[in-house]
């Protein structure tokens, strides 16, 4: 008898096979040699090239640069329920464009972005990084989404020594220094917790706290530090309630908080989760005061909440705020909507503050390769992890980007508190900045810092 | 047609075969190290689905559950790996035998219940793994994960780099498995198993003891989506991390999905499936990145409207329709197998697809 499904599926897989050869391309080649990382390194301080263990790096340093163009690549979730966080690269994007067009680049050098699309899913932001790398050939990773995907490149970037910088997670993981190439951005998780702990000790001491945190070491962070941070005082949590990553859908999470009635709610929630939460804790008689997660404050998540669900939350920045009239004849706000609007995208959104985010990050990135001592890895990388109270972008004046070699790996740790108004349409400040510098690591449980 | 005579027609397959095993060895040396590990995981994927194919293509019993069996297997080779230093091909018999236990748990409770109860009961399975995973974060890490440690090249593969080596092993437990596979299939037991899925109440009249084979099919199923879960974690040359994310229900339902794209019950079936759902997202996502689900999620539609029966299906029904027009129908029909027009899942030969089953091979 002939088989005649098995031939069938030759033909399919031989067909199939020839197509992805065609389409992928091959482009093989065996890693370059040594010799001109080690005149690279050179340039580099001592201290510097052992905290980058620099001698045993395998990669090419200057990978990406040429006379006239730098390759930066990132992977961030451009579809599925995550896609909210796409609108960060509409900022840095326009940034580039702007630092391409009106002033010449960095050094004569235009900016080339790749930006690839990984769904939020790790496996994907893992074959996105190392493509980057061999086949785009980036001279580093830039503003990678998420805490599970940058802790599934981190490794690979670390051994064959590609800065990964400016990672759009506030997980304390990143202070990690036997990471050395990976550096974060956004605020930490765990100094919210403590931030929202203290308001709560000084506006409501004896307040009973209700928590609400996605089922991942996201919303570990809350939970944990939060709990650490008020041992000894007279606040108690009285209920925990999580939801899963894949279903943002709080509503019944919300129901069994609420029937605690307690006084103050945490939510250590991201993406859609949060205008959903804050539209169930709208739906009952429920009125707590609501902390909400830096990364929701945006007018994307948060506008997606019912009208008056939103009115009264409290979150941090380090931002500033578009809409916030007191930025109205700030110089860098200026730049931004004259700027933003110039080089960016048609549909971008200048008033949101997410979009102001992704601005600061281009700024920050183009101080970062202007301010390093020469265009190589080691070198940029240095720069890094050195960034000497750079108020850069629309980075609050309190708020400046602070890293040390060696000693302190957040490059932000100092946080305003904000309340949102519905009257105002934006977040007013409450009291004075709280100043974490160099207190990251200390604040945060160990189990959150450990990987 | 004698199966030792040199037809023209199997000449020709048999170049193709040819080539396409040249194409399969070649590919480590000719792609870079990522796109070489995304055919790592495509071989890892097929293995899993060819697992889903034995219990729900040839057996009947629909699983939406394989994706926690694949993080069972994934995940004890992570452990071992990274926590107690096993080496990572030592770890394979446990994750087989853990993941062939847990099927058979599965498989008990399931002799009761068939058809959509039964999905839903795998559904809860596959709900449940990362849940677990998070709980028992101690041992598993919760949800940080655990990093993996690199399966390197040995020192004897002659300076092979580490994602060349890890396809190659990846390959020869695909080649074997498959093989495994197929002559099981065609197997007395293999028979029982599709005779199962085919009429319940018929075969136990002809003497299947109905309970032995589901459980047992079962467990062989697991058992190889453990195996599959195992060296997916192997291929540690871009991704060296298994965290509960990667491991969720939405896994199940694509290996689910790769099942039926490839053709449900057939033996390479699993590796079109496998191909479509690894590369497809990717071509989607750059035709645009917004769009890229709904694009993948239309294009699937689009091929269960056309291609009912999966690819290899459609395969045949080209291939009969040009041969209808060539007029070359009497002889060459019955070499090519029934008329697809008879029945949607009619096979001449393996005991694939079948609608009745008197439509056996005569030869095995």
């Amino acid at each position: 008898m002939i088989r005649s499904n098995r031939s069938r599926a030759l033909v399919a897989l031989l067909a199939v096979l020839a197509l992805i050869a065609a389409a992928c391309g091959g482009g093989r080649e065996d890693s370059s040699s040594g010799e001109e990382n080690e005149a690279a390194a050179e340039s580099t301080g001592d201290e510097a090239a052992d905290y980058l263990h620099v001698d045993d790096c395998e990669g090419d340093f200057t990978q990406g640069i040429t006379d006239d163009t730098i390759k930066i690549g990132s992977s961030f979730p451009q579809s599925g329920t995550f896609a909210a966080f796409a609108q960060i690269s509409t900022g840095y994007e326009a940034y580039f464009n702007y630092v391409n067009e009106e002033l010449g680049g960095i050094d004569g050098r235009q900016i080339e972005l790749t930006a690839l699309d990984d769904g939020y899913e790790a496996g994907r932001t893992a074959t996105n990084a190392q493509r980057l790398v061999e086949e785009e050939g980036v001279f580093a990773l830039f503003n990678v989404i998420g805490t599970a995907n940058n802790l599934a490149i981190w490794d690979n970037l670390e051994e064959e020594c590609v800065p990964n910088l400016f990672a759009g997670t506030g997980s304390p993981l990143w202070g990690d220094p036997g990471h050395a190439w990976t550096v974060g951005s956004f605020p930490s998780y765990s100094l919210e917790a403590v931030m929202y702990a203290r308001y709560l000790e000084e506006n409501d001491p004896t307040a009973e706290v209700a928590l609400l945190t996605q089922n991942d070491d996201f919303g570990e962070s809350y939970v944990e530090t939060f709990t650490q941070a008020i041992e000894g005082t007279d606040i108690t949590i009285v209920a925990e309630e999580t939801y899963e990553v894949a279903n943002p859908d709080t509503t019944s999470q919300v129901t069994s908080l609420a029937a605690t009635g307690a006084d103050a709610v945490i939510l250590g929630t991201t993406a859609l989760a949060c205008p959903n939460a804050l539209n169930a804790i709208n739906g009952t008689n429920w009125e707590p005061a609501i902390f909400i997660s830096g990364t929701c404050t945006s007018p994307t998540l948060v506008g997606l909440a019912e009208p008056g669900a939103a009115d009264g939350i409290i979150s941090v920045t380090a931002f500033k705020d578009p809409r916030d009239p007191q930025w109205a004849d700030d110089e860098a706000m200026q730049l931004f909507l004259e700027k933003g609007a110039e080089h960016g995208a048609a549909d971008i959104d200048l008033e949101n503050t997410i979009v102001a985010y992704g601005w600061t990050m281009g700024a920050l990135l183009v101080d970062t390769l202007t301010n390093a001592a020469e265009l190589t890895r080691p070198a940029v990388m240095e720069q890094a992890l050195n960034i000497d109270n750079l108020v850069t972008g629309l980075a609050l004046p309190t708020s400046p980007f602070n890293t040390v070699l060696g000693i302190d790996k957040f490059p932000e740790e100092v946080l305003q508190l904000m309340q949102y108004s519905d009257d105002l349409g934006y977040y007013e400040f409450l009291g004075e900045p709280q100043d974490f510098e160099g207190q990251t690591a200390e604040v945060t449980p160990e189990s959150l810092i450990v990987p | 047609m004698s199966r030792l005579a040199l037809s023209p027609r199997r000449a020709v397959l048999g170049v193709v075969a040819v080539i396409l095993a040249a194409l399969v060895l070649y590919i480590p040396q000719y792609f870079e190290e990522f796109r070489v590990a995304q055919f790592s995981s495509v071989i890892a994927i097929s293995i899993a689905v060819l697992g889903l194919a034995l219990l729900t293509g040839f057996n009947g019993q629909i699983s939406v559950g394989h994706g926690a069996f694949f993080g069972v297997g994934a995940y004890t080779t992570a452990i071992l790996t990274a926590d107690h230093e096993w080496g990572h091909l030592s770890t394979i018999p446990v994750a087989m035998v853990l993941c062939f236990l847990l099927g058979v748990a599965v498989g008990l409770p399931a002799l009761r219940i068939s058809g959509v109860y039964l999905a839903l009961v795998t559904l809860a399975l596959a709900t449940l793994f990362p849940l677990v995973i998070q709980k028992y974060s101690d041992i598993t890490g919760g949800s940080t994960g655990i990093g993996v440690p690199d399966f390197e090249a040995p020192a004897w593969a002659g300076g092979m780099a580490d994602d060349q080596w890890a396809y190659y092993v990846l390959l020869t437990f695909a080649v074997i498995t498959f093989v495994l596979v197929r002559n099981l299939v065609r197997s007395r037991v293999g028979r029982a198993i599709i005779a199962i899925r085919d009429g319940e109440t018929a075969a136990e009249v002809l003497g299947v003891n109905l309970a032995f084979y589901k459980v047992m099919t079962f467990g062989i199923s697991a058992m190889i989506a453990g195996l599959a879960g195992s060296l997916f974690v192997m291929n540690t040359a871009v991704l060296d991390r298994v965290d509960p994310a990667q491991y969720t229900i939405t896994l199940s339902i694509k290996f689910l999905a790769a099942l039926v794209i490839g053709g449900a019950a057939t033996i390479l079936g699993p590796v079109l499936g496998a191909l479509f759902i690894v590369f497809v997202p990717e071509y989607s996502s750059e035709v645009d990145a917004e769009l890229s689900n709904v694009i993948f999620g239309g294009v699937l539609i689009a091929l269960m409207l056309v291609l009912p029966t999966g690819f290899l299906g459609g395969l045949r029904r080209i291939e009969a329709g040009i041969l209808r027009r060539l007029g070359r129908d009497g002889e060459w029909r019955r070499a090519a197998g029934p008329d697809p027009r008879d029945g949607p899942d009619a096979e001449a030969d393996s005991p694939d697809p079948g609608g009745s089953p008197t439509v056996e091979p005569a030869a095995s």
